[in-house]
C-alpha cells in the first residue's frame, strides 16, 4: 500500500504550461503517471496530477478555465489519455487537439448520448463490422464492442461503457465520510478488499488515525485472500471460454474454497465488513487459524495438480500462446497497470512499505504479454500469496473485530492511498475543505486504465480470439462506469 | 495427459453440496432476526448508520430489498437487539411486502401451486445487469459451479441473450 498525504497548501501549484512541462518531462524520465484528475472550485478547475517515484507519491497541481483548457498532453504520454478524455467529459475542460476524446462513462445528463458514440471506421469494400452486446450471453455486466474486421481478421476493437449510471464519487460525498466502508465495497464487488482498504486509508491519513500494524495486517491478509479467489474465477473462466472443462470446474470449485475461508473470517465471501475506518471485522482465533491453514494447504495442493494438466493441454496451450499480445512498450506507453502489466513485463506493484516491510511478498513477472502469459501470472501469483499466507498464518497470529470512531477531517488536507488489487492498482484521492468537510472524492479502479489494453491486444487476432483475450484481462466495468 | 486429467478427476472427488436444503455454511452473514420488544425511547442508532435506508423502528424492521448484510446496525446497536444469522434460507418471499423482517416469526414461503406445477424441474431465472458492483453476477454464476449445481434440480441461470440454452 502506497499512501500520500499533505496539507492542500503544501501542495506544488504551478502556471498551467509550467505544469504541463514538468508532467511530460517527468513522465518521459520515468515518473509513472498514477492518475490525473480535476476539481472544479472558484477559480475554475483544478489539475492534480500523481506520479509514481520509487515508493513515494509526488503531486503537483495546477488551475485552467474549463472554456480555454490546455493542450493535450496525450500525445507526448499516451498513458494519460484515459484521464484527459475523463477532464474532458466530467468537467467540460477543453483539452485541444486530443487525438482519441471520446466519452468515458457518459455521466449524468450525457446519458443521452450514449446512441451517439463516436465510433472508429475502417473504411473498405470488404471491411465489416461486429457488434457484441450491450446485453451479453452470459450472466455479465453491459458494455458494448465494435469489431472492424477484414474477414476474421480484427482491425480495431472500440469499447464502448459506461451503460451503469451510479454516480458513485457523488454518492460518496453525501454521508459522513468516516461511515463510507459498506458503500465503497459496493464499488466494484469482486474487488471490495482492495477499494475497502484504499478508502480506510485515505480516511484514516484524513483523521491523523495511527492503525494498529495488526490491523494492516489482516487487510493484507484479505486481500490476497480475494486475489486467490479472483484469480481461480478468472482461471475457471479461461478455460470455460477455451472449452477445457476440467479447468472450468477445478479452479471454480476453488474459488469457492477461497471466498469461503474470507467469509470464516468477516462473514461474507467477498469480504464484505471486513474493513472498516479506523478498525476491522476480521476475527482470526485458534481455531479459525486451523481452518485457514488446512483450506490453504487444500488450494495449494489441489490447485498445483490442476495447473499441471491445465499447463501441459495442448489445446490450452494451442489457444493461449501469442494471442492478444501486448507488448512491454505498449503496456509502458498506455500505463497498463496490474496483472496486465506485469504480465507484458512491467513491474507495476503497490505491495510494498507498512506491512510488506514486515512480511515481504514476492511480486511476479511474465516476460511474453499474450493470453498465456495473462494465465501463467494468474497462477504464479496465486502460489506467491499462498506462501505469503502461509508464512502468515505459521505465526500464533490472530486478529480481532475492532470498532472507533475517528476524530474529525484535518482540514484543507489531501490524502492518497494506492492498494495493488487483484487487477491493479486501486486509487483513492479524498480532499478536505477549509472546515474539515470532504469536498472531493475521486475512485479510480485499474479498469479505467487497462480497457484500451484489451482493445490493442485484439487487433490483428482473429474474432474468435476476443472472447480469450477479454477474459485473460478480466476487467470491471462497474470499475470504469462508476 | 490423460494421466494429469485423471489426477485432477481423483483429486475433485464429488464436490456437490449434499443437500442445500440442510447445508449450513459456516460464517456466513444471513437472515436477520429482531428481538422483541421496545427500543429505548429515542435510539435511533441503527437507521442511522444503515448505509442502504434499510431499516425503520416503532416497530423494527429490516428491508431484504434494501439490506446489503453490512453488520453495522447489530454493531451499534446499544442493546443488541438485532442479530444477522448463518441462515440462508427464509429470505426470500413472493411479495415485496414479504421482505421485510420484523420480530415477529418468519412464514416459510410456499410456491404457488399451479406455477409449481408448471415450472417443476425446469425453473430458469433470467438475468441482466444494468446498475450493480458484479456481486450479484457472479454469484448468480456459481449457482452453476460443481459445489452448488442447480442444474442438478432442473434449474439454471442465465442471460435473456441465450433464452433457449443453459449458458456456460
Amino acid at each position: 500500500m502506497i499512501a500520500f498525504s499533505a496539507p492542500v497548501s503544501e501542495i506544488e501549484v504551478l502556471p498551467t504550461k509550467a505544469w504541463a512541462a514538468q508532467l511530460v518531462e517527468s513522465a518521459h524520465a520515468g515518473l509513472r503517471p498514477v492518475t490525473l484528475y480535476g476539481r472544479r472550485d472558484d477559480a475554475g478547475v483544478v489539475l492534480t496530477v500523481v506520479q509514481q517515484d520509487g515508493a513515494r507519491l509526488q503531486v503537483s497541481r495546477t488551475t485552467v478555465d474549463p472554456a480555454r483548457g490546455y493542450h493535450e498532453l496525450t500525445s507526448s504520454v499516451p498513458a494519460l489519455h484515459c484521464f484527459e478524455r475523463e477532464l474532458h467529459e466530467q468537467l467540460g475542460v477543453r483539452i485541444a487537439g486530443h487525438p482519441w476524446l471520446k466519452p468515458v462513462r457518459f455521466e449524468g445528463a450525457d446519458q443521452a448520448a450514449m446512441a451517439t458514440y463516436p465510433f472508429y471506421r475502417v473504411d473498405g469494400k470488404e471491411v465489416h463490422e461486429v457488434a457484441v452486446g450491450p446485453i451479453h450471453a452470459g450472466v455479465i455486466e453491459p458494455g458494448s464492442f465494435r469489431f472492424m474486421c477484414f474477414g476474421e481478421h480484427v482491425i480495431h476493437l472500440e469499447i464502448q461503457l459506461g451503460y451503469q449510471h451510479r454516480g458513485v464519487e457523488a454518492r460518496l460525498l453525501e454521508r459522513d465520510p468516516r461511515t463510507l466502508a459498506p458503500w465503497c465495497e459496493t464499488i466494484a464487488g469482486d474487488t471490495t478488499i482492495a477499494h475497502t482498504w484504499a478508502y480506510a486509508a485515505a480516511i484514516e491519513q484524513l483523521a491523523g488515525h495511527q492503525l494498529d500494524p495488526q490491523h494492516e495486517l489482516a487487510r493484507a491478509v484479505m486481500l490476497e485472500l480475494e486475489r486467490i479467489a479472483m484469480h481461480l474465477a478468472g482461471l475457471s473462466g479461461l478455460a470455460a471460454d477455451l472449452g477445457f472443462l476440467p479447468g472450468a470446474s477445478t479452479y471454480g470449485r476453488l474459488r469457492t474454497t477461497a471466498i469461503n475461508t474470507s467469509m470464516r473470517l468477516c462473514g461474507s465471501r467477498f469480504g464484505r465488513s471486513a474493513i472498516r475506518a479506523g478498525g476491522n471485522g476480521v476475527v482470526l482465533d485458534d481455531e479459525l487459524r486451523d481452518v485457514v491453514r488446512a483450506n490453504l494447504a487444500l488450494l495449494r495442493r489441489d490447485g498445483a495438480i490442476m495447473d499441471e494438466c491445465f499447463e501441459a493441454a495442448r489445446s490450452v496451450r494451442h489457444r493461449l500462446l501469442g494471442v492478444g499480445t501486448v507488448s512491454t512498450e505498449l503496456a509502458t506507453q498506455l500505463g497498463l497497470v496490474g496483472m496486465a502489466a506485469r504480465s507484458a513485463g512491467v513491474a507495476i506493484d503497490a505491495r510494498t512499505g507498512g506491512v510488506y516491510a514486515r512480511h515481504a511478498l514476492a511480486s511476479c513477472t511474465q516476460a511474453t504479454g499474450d493470453c498465456w502469459a495473462r494465465a501463467q501470472l494468474r497462477i504464479a501469483e496465486i502460489t506467491a500469496s499462498l506462501d505469503w499466507l502461509d508464512r502468515v498464518v505459521a505465526e500464533p497470529v490472530t486478529f480481532s473485530r475492532t470498532r472507533s470512531t475517528l476524530a474529525a477531517l484535518a482540514p484543507s488536507q489531501l490524502a492518497i492511498a494506492v492498494v495493488e488489487g487483484w487487477r491493479g492498482e486501486v486509487v483513492h484521492c479524498l480532499e478536505t475543505g477549509a472546515s474539515g468537510e470532504l469536498v472531493h472524492y475521486k475512485v479510480q479502479d485499474p479498469s479505467l486504465r487497462n480497457w484500451m489494453g484489451l482493445a490493442m491486444a485484439v487487433r490483428g487476432n482473429e474474432i474468435s480470439d476476443f472472447p480469450i483475450c477479454n477474459k485473460s484481462f478480466d476487467l470491471s466495468y462497474c470499475g470504469n462506469d462508476l | 495427459m490423460m494421466f494429469k486429467s485423471l489426477r485432477v478427476r481423483l483429486a475433485q472427488g464429488n464436490q456437490a453440496i449434499a443437500d442445500v436444503r440442510t447445508a449450513k455454511p459456516l460464517g456466513f452473514r444471513g437472515l436477520p432476526t429482531i428481538a422483541a420488544g421496545a427500543c429505548a425511547a429515542g435510539c435511533s442508532a441503527c437507521v442511522e448508520i444503515c448505509p442502504t435506508a434499510a431499516i425503520r423502528t416503532d416497530p423494527l424492521s429490516i428491508d431484504l430489498g434494501r439490506c446489503i448484510f453490512c453488520n453495522e446496525c447489530v454493531e451499534v446497536c446499544p442493546e443488541a437487539k438485532l442479530a444477522l444469522t448463518s441462515e440462508p434460507r427464509q429470505m426470500g418471499a413472493t411479495t415485496r411486502e414479504d421482505l421485510i423482517v420484523r420480530a415477529e416469526q418468519r412464514t416459510a414461503i410456499r410456491a404457488n401451486e399451479g406455477l409449481a406445477k408448471l415450472f417443476k424441474r425446469s425453473l430458469k431465472l433470467r438475468q441482466v445487469s444494468a446498475g450493480g458492483c458484479n456481486g450479484c453476477e457472479l454469484e448468480l454464476n456459481a449457482t452453476a459451479n460443481v459445489n452448488f449445481d442447480v442444474s442438478s434440480a432442473s434449474a439454471s441461470s442465465g442471460s435473456p441473450r441465450r433464452a433457449t440454452r443453459t449458458p456456460s
